[in-house]
């Protein structure tokens, strides 16, 4: 048992050392179509967002609310790319869209009913966000979500956009 | 496109070929034989658990399919088995429980037995460990693979009941058929059948019965638990070699000597699978 | 078993760190342990097992090298924690249940090992894990994916599912295609209307060793499913059929299952609606005809109920039934605009949604069979019939506004009805009907911290009377705190009206998560998906430790 949390701390403690690739695995989007998520992250260069959401998690919503207002002025600072990802089983994109729609959300959304993207990015629970630098590897994330976090995802976006180390 | 397409509809037609549909009566035709190997049965079961009467009626079906090859005993145990008030006017206040049954089914809440009991009704067939517990469905097969099977070992039991102190003494009698080296142990309970108590039932309605009639039910044993080891340290039983035992036990006050039965069986103590049960009436 | 953890460890650091530099390939990976320190209580029925605490925990290992990709999950229950499956103490124990191996390229992927999928809607394929729930029917053996042309996706598996740390008995096949018409066709793809069909075939093998009854080996399902959109509309369907499957959830029938749902839905910006209905009978499907509980099912029935997330509002959750069921769902979200009356300063969300679900009716085959009667056809019963007597019904309003930069509020009222007896397997118990309120609200009382507070009730006049719930949370930066009181104040029995009152504090950062709580809960079930389990009540200590790498 003791190993097993020494273990795990040492694991913890290393996750803050490297980037990341994400998985190459296919989703679709809210019409249906399939895609593959090498081809949804690109930005040009610029920073991208990725947020693990679902339609019965009210912490993600309020999550994706907030970084909803900020978005416009987000995109001006750091020509972020924002993108959310539903983890909502079976009925996905029937459902995600009106939802989605019903908040008047402005990021890229997308369904991975089957969980294959949440899997292939050691996600456990939602909310769970990532963030990517200009060559697509992970370089922050941050699980659950409390008032105010917005601000923390913003001080990295502002740091990645302008060249500078996140630590 | 033309090879996908010719191995899709290859691969189709493999897929489509497997598909029984059963025509009306459903049942298999082929009777299997018997060849006197008895099988045991044990249904962990609770007067409060609403969903087990199904069970006791899946063990009165086999034993009607099957007359002479089940042993079954009914081990009231667990959450559902508990006493639920001391008014005997109530529902749910006859104490089934027993030592033995505590033992290996646990009360529900402190503890869950040797056999883990989180839900009843549950059971195990011929085989005494915790992962061959099945739901009372699968019983038919789970014995089906010992039905045709020849006994190992052949049991008699010789109970004479005294009247005068209410005791049962017993004399069985483990004859071997074959040779073997097995480890065995001998096991003798006692059960009485034919009580009448409340029972919760959800197939009833209401769910409450008063005259609900047990059967088979545990009350105690002769020689503990696990019973007494028979054979050890692997030695060599020659075929028709005996092994003889004695028992005896006062009977509870409220039983009733004619509804009361002996059940032995004997099992390999290694495998714990069980290689022939008995059950024989006390008064015959 | 301490060298068993020290070489996956030096695995991931030395991997990651040469990775860097030259193309190693990368380790990804998640960890979570959640262990229970237990108290007696006997008040609130929490009982307290032999070994005290119970600890559940996982480790997931990814390597990633290009277009070949490997992993693995450790498990260990030391032991399982209580309410999770685990009849006879089958799920104690430490190992590795899930292993794979993946090469995929733009055309083809193939994995060997462990895997999930989902056919369509799931209507007769879906595996997936759901820790909480303890729900994990992952299967064992080989899938194929082939891309042949734009638009057309074809899948090929066959294995064996999990059954804790053995696998089920049953050999389960299935082929599924998705054909999408506006990619197969390029001239009509940038159209405004998107059309799509599926279908998919699944068959499963068990030995059929009951004497009594000529059980069928292999049992065989279809689904064929639709999926069309033009501007704002769009519609999904799937129809699936399953051949003879007795089995312990049906009672040995040998009747036929069918399944259909239907989805209507229309979205612009600001207004979503969505109008479901789905038509269940007979459709439990599972690699062991005779297991029993969460074990071993190969499909899985998409729910029609919304998920709730306050806890009076989940207090009462449905559960799919796959042996029978009817049921509609109706759902609207409109935004109000900033700057109108109701919209406020910064917008206003409204949530409306109605779910009701019946059963079907049923008939006897015969004037001498009752219904449900083993080894027979079981019933019949017309396709869509919808029965008289009410399984759940849920009318929930949620209005969410923010109020100013520091205030926000959503208000939810629930008016429900749940047929106890139907949807906990009791005999005797009354219906309920209840009704909801719940307002949770967010303060930012200054730029480091600030405090979320949900205040709930629930009034009934049958089970348990009405509840009150309070919960406060601070959160700074980096640290959270939170007390939460269930109270049953309505209880008919003075001597149970308990305060089921609980403590905690947490540390989250990066991807790492720690939460120590200390308190009462109470019992209740916990849902997702329609699949549910029971919580049993508990007093003690919590901790949870989770982290992504």
């Amino acid at each position: 048992m003791k190993a097993f949390f020494a273990a795990a701390a040492i694991l913890i403690l290393s996750s803050v050392l490297v980037a990341q690739d994400i998985p190459q695995v296919q989703i679709k989007d809210l019409n249906g179509k399939t895609v593959n998520t090498k081809d949804i992250i690109k930005n040009n260069g610029k920073p991208v967002v990725i947020s693990f959401w679902a339609t019965w998690c009210k912490p993600c919503i309020k999550e994706l609310n907030a970084y909803n207002e900020l978005y416009p002025d987000w995109i001006k600072e750091t020509g972020v790319k924002i993108i959310a990802i539903s983890i909502d089983d079976s009925r996905s994109s029937s459902r995600v869209a009106p939802f989605v729609n019903g908040k008047a959300w402005d990021f890229d959304v997308f369904c991975d009913a089957n969980s294959d993207f949440k899997r292939g990015m050691n996600v456990g629970e939602v909310p769970h966000t990532f963030v990517l630098d200009k060559n697509g590897k992970v370089v922050w994330q941050h699980k659950s979500y409390m008032d105010g976090d917005e601000k923390k995802l913003y001080d990295v976006l502002k740091k990645l956009s302008k060249g500078e180390s996140i630590k | 496109m033309k090879r996908t397409g010719i191995l899709t509809g290859i691969v189709l037609s493999i897929f489509f070929a497997g598909c029984d549909i059963v025509e009306s009566p459903y049942l298999e035709t082929d009777t299997p034989v018997w060849n006197g190997r008895k099988i045991l049965i044990l249904d962990f079961t609770g007067h409060m658990c609403g969903n087990c009467p199904s069970a006791h009626r899946t063990l009165s079906q086999l034993q009607e399919n099957y007359p002479e090859a089940i042993v079954p005993i009914a081990v009231h145990c667990g959450y559902f088995g508990v006493v639920a008030t001391s008014n005997p006017n109530q529902p749910y206040h006859y104490n089934f429980n027993t030592g033995v049954g505590l033992e290996l089914g646990g009360n529900g809440f402190t503890n869950y037995g040797y056999y883990n009991i989180r839900s009843q009704p549950i059971g195990v067939v011929n085989q005494l460990i915790p992962e061959a517990l099945s739901a009372h469905d699968a019983w038919a097969g789970n014995m089906a693979s010992y039905y045709s099977l020849f006994p190992e070992v052949q049991v008699q039991i010789t109970p004479v009941f005294d009247e005068s102190d209410s005791s049962i003494n017993l004399t069985i009698d483990v004859t071997a058929q074959i040779v073997s080296t097995r480890n065995l142990n001998l096991a003798a309970y006692i059960t009485e059948s034919h009580i009448i108590e409340w029972q919760m039932d959800y197939t009833q309605s209401p769910s409450n019965v008063q005259n609900y009639e047990h059967n088979h039910v545990l009350r105690g044993s002769f020689n503990g638990t696990w019973g007494d080891a028979i054979n050890t340290a692997n030695a060599a039983i020659t075929r028709n070699q005996k092994f003889t035992k004695n028992y005896s036990l006062k009977t509870g006050t409220d039983w009733v000597p004619e509804n009361l039965s002996v059940v032995a069986f004997v099992y390999d103590s290694d495998t714990k699978e069980v290689l022939q049960a008995e059950e024989t009436h006390v008064i015959e | 078993m301490k060298h068993f953890f020290v070489v996956p460890v030096l695995l991931v650091l030395g991997f990651n760190a040469l990775a860097q530099e030259q193309n190693y390939g990368q380790i990804t990976g998640n960890f979570q342990a959640d262990a229970q320190y237990y108290i007696t209580d006997t008040l609130i029925g929490a009982s307290s097992p032999a070994e005290k605490t119970m600890l559940n925990s996982y480790a997931n290992f990814i390597y990633t090298l290009g277009n070949f990709s490997a992993g693995f999950r450790y498990e260990g229950y030391m032991n399982t924690m209580l309410g999770f499956p685990n009849l006879g103490g089958v799920n104690d124990g430490i190992g590795i249940p899930y292993r794979w191996a993946t090469f995929s390229n733009n055309q083809l992927e193939v994995t060997a090992g462990n895997f999930y999928e989902q056919f369509g809607n799931g209507l007769i394929l879906r595996s997936y894990e759901e820790k909480q729930l303890g729900y994990d029917n992952a299967f064992d053996g080989i899938r194929v994916k082939i891309s042949p042309y734009n638009g057309i996706h074809l899948k090929a598996i066959a294995g064996l599912q999990r059954f804790y740390w053995q696998k089920g008995p049953g050999i389960v096949k299935g082929v599924d295609g998705d054909f999408l018409i506006n990619e197969i066709f390029s001239g009509i793809r940038d159209a405004s209307w998107q059309l799509g069909f599926g279908g998919s075939f699944v068959t499963k093998y068990q030995k059929d060793e009951d004497p009594i009854y000529d059980l069928p080996q292999n049992v065989g399902a279809a689904a064929g499913r639709i999926n069309f959109s033009l501007a704002g509309f769009n519609l999904i369907s799937e129809y699936a059929y399953k051949i003879n499957d007795p089995s312990s959830d049906n009672g040995l029938i040998f009747r036929p299952g069918q399944a259909l749902m239907i989805n209507a839905s229309y979205s612009r910006s600001g207004l979503g609606i969505i109008l479901s209905t789905k038509w269940v009978d007979n459709m439990s499907f599972r690699s062991d005809r005779y297991a029993i509980g969460t074990d071993l099912h190969i499909n899985q029935i998409p729910e029609i109920t919304k998920n709730h997330a306050y806890s009076l509002t989940a207090f009462y959750p449905y559960a799919t039934q796959p042996k029978g069921e009817w049921g509609v769902q109706g759902e609207v979200f409109y935004r109000f605009k900033r700057g109108t009356a109701l919209g406020g300063k910064y917008g206003t969300a409204l949530a409306v949604n109605f779910s009701r679900i019946q059963n079907t009716q049923q008939t006897q085959v015969d004037e001498f069979t009752p219904i449900g009667a083993r080894g027979t056809y079981g019933y019949n019963t017309a396709f869509f019939s919808i029965g008289d007597s009410v399984y759940f019904q849920d009318l929930n309003i949620e209005f969410a506004k923010k109020w100013s930069s520091t205030f926000k509020s959503t208000f939810t009222y629930q008016n429900i009805i749940y047929n106890y007896n139907v949807l906990r397997g009791t005999a005797d118990h009354e219906t309920v009907y209840a009704h909801c309120a719940v307002a949770d609200l967010t303060f930012g009382i200054s730029d480091v911290l600030s405090l979320h507070t949900e205040m709930q009730a629930l009034f009934t006049q049958q089970d348990k009377g009405n509840w009150a719930m309070l919960m406060l949370e601070f959160s700074i930066p980096n640290w959270f705190f939170t007390i939460a009181d269930n109270w049953n104040y309505g209880n008919a029995d003075p001597t149970y009206r308990t305060h089921y009152l609980m403590g905690g504090f947490g540390y989250n950062n990066h991807g790492n998560r720690i939460q120590l709580s200390y308190g009462k809960q109470r019992e209740g079930i916990t849902c997702v998906g329609g699949v549910c389990r029971a919580v049993p009540a508990s007093n003690g200590i919590m901790l949870t430790i989770s982290s992504t790498f």
